[in-house]
């Protein structure tokens, strides 16, 4: 990479203008070189004591909103390889490809998931979880074992999150592993995000070790971006920002 | 030297307090900022009195809207929150990481809620005419002080640029719009503008 490229990069962090894209290039090249990083550290110091003296007081009710909104909002619990750069925005971590096979694999290895999905029938967001295919096999494997299966691994602010589709089986399969635990008024929300807005698939909540498979039926992801956000307890019509993954 | 310490001297002895009301800010907000990544609300509440209004400030001179404005403040707090365990204190100071978070969440409001142009007419209906600048609403300060000295040290093309960016909150498209510049001058005179005020305000709490 180039000075003038790493200029422009640092440049378009101070101002907050950094597409996802450059965001992640600008953080792999601080992470390889420390020289940039601290050039990125120093100039978004910089911008920050430029703006810094012009604070200016929120209205009060702001306050209690914010606490409000926090006591409902889960912490990331587990650093995903390193302290956030300074560009103020959390990275994406690494796992942004996910072989399918190992995604499979590591589905196999977890039965008490199988067994958890198969215990209730539930309607979430409209759409409805199936305990049960009618020929009594597991609708969760189903979706991840078919032959059109194809798999996205959704990146941002948190991580963890897969989506298995097949087309044969019409149906899509949220997969997640060390998964902020919500409290009770939260859930995450997927969402189709295309052209003309988002279209909600569901809701889904991580169990108490972060871990969560749940099957959707009648979502075709194809041609869309896959958002995740967090939204009150029975989700919401539209989503609320920020997109916490998405791919 | 001597006489110096024989007035500071008895001073911390006799007020204790009075050490602490001249602590550094940022240690303050580390301390804060480690509490709140232990889980800690009422920590987290001291921060927010401490931070609110320069996240406010930095929202608000991007999108102007008030209402809009508290939304996204709001939503810095909540991210500030849940991605409290990534912060590092060694790359940068507590309010350095808040301000450039809802800077680029207010970049972000903008991109999605309304197009350039929109906004464009909007800022210019609702800057303030020409000689009632925003010092106005400057709160004095010795670091206000200290920025204004070090911006006009800078060539007037790079303090220019750096003051609509920082200042007024406006985006380097709007920039380069207004000035008739190509988007990568833009770009390089902020970094360079940035570049020289590094060594003269990056050590800001």
């Amino acid at each position: 990479m180039t000075s003038d490229r790493i200029d422009e990069l640092i440049a378009l962090a101070a101002l907050g203008e950094l597409s996802v894209e450059e965001r992640d290039e600008l953080d792999e090249a601080a992470r390889r070189d420390q020289t940039i990083a601290s050039e990125l550290d120093e100039a978004l110091a910089a911008a920050a004591a430029i703006q810094r003296p012009y604070a200016e007081d929120p209205p009060a009710a702001l306050r209690n909103s914010v606490l409000a909104a926090i006591a409902s909002t889960a912490q990331e619990l587990v650093d995903d390889g390193g302290a956030d750069l300074a560009s103020g925005t959390p990275h994406s971590g690494s796992a942004s490809v996910v072989s399918f096979e190992a995604e499979r694999a590591r589905r196999r290895f977890r039965p008490g998931l199988l067994a958890a999905a198969a215990v209730a029938l539930f309607f979430v967001g409209g759409v409805a979880l199936v305990a049960t295919n009618d020929d009594g096999s597991d609708p969760i494997a189903a979706v991840i074992d078919a032959p059109d299966a194809t798999v996205r691994s959704l990146t941002g602010e948190i991580d963890g999150i897969t989506v298995i589709y097949s087309a044969s089986e019409g149906a899509l399969v949220v997969e997640g592993d060390g998964l902020a635990v919500l409290a009770d008024r939260a859930t995450y929300q997927l969402w189709l995000v295309g052209d003309d807005g988002a279209t909600s698939v569901g809701t889904f909540r991580p169990d108490a070790d972060g871990t969560v498979s749940q099957r959707f039926g009648d979502a075709d992801p194809i041609g869309f971006v896959l958002g995740v956000t967090q939204e009150p307890a029975g989700g919401s019509e539209s989503p609320t920002l920020p997109i916490l993954a998405s791919a | 030297m001597t006489a110096l310490a024989a007035v500071w001297m008895p001073l911390d002895r006799a007020h204790p307090w009075h050490h602490d009301a001249i602590a550094s800010p940022r240690t303050d907000h580390v301390s804060l900022m480690q509490r709140v990544q232990a889980g800690d609300d009422a920590a987290f509440a001291a921060l927010y009195d401490e931070l609110a209004g320069v996240v406010f400030g930095t929202v608000k001179r991007v999108l102007r809207d008030p209402a809009m404005s508290e939304e996204v403040t709001q939503e810095v707090f909540v991210e500030l929150w849940r991605t409290a365990a990534r912060f590092d204190p060694e790359r940068a100071s507590v309010s350095t990481w808040a301000i450039t978070m809802a800077r680029r969440r207010a970049v972000d409001r903008v991109r999605r809620e309304q197009s350039q142009r929109d906004r464009i007419e909007r800022s210019a209906a609702q800057r303030a005419p020409e000689g009632d600048s925003t010092d106005d609403t400057v709160v004095a300060s010795i670091e206000a002080e200290r920025v204004a000295r070090a911006l006009t040290e800078l060539p007037d093309e790079q303090r220019v640029v750096i003051e609509m960016a920082f200042i007024d909150g406006d985006s380097h498209a709007d920039i380069a719009e207004r000035l008739d510049l190509p988007l990568g001058t833009v770009k390089g005179r902020v970094r360079l503008g940035l570049k020289k005020l590094g060594g003269k305000l990056g050590a800001a709490p």
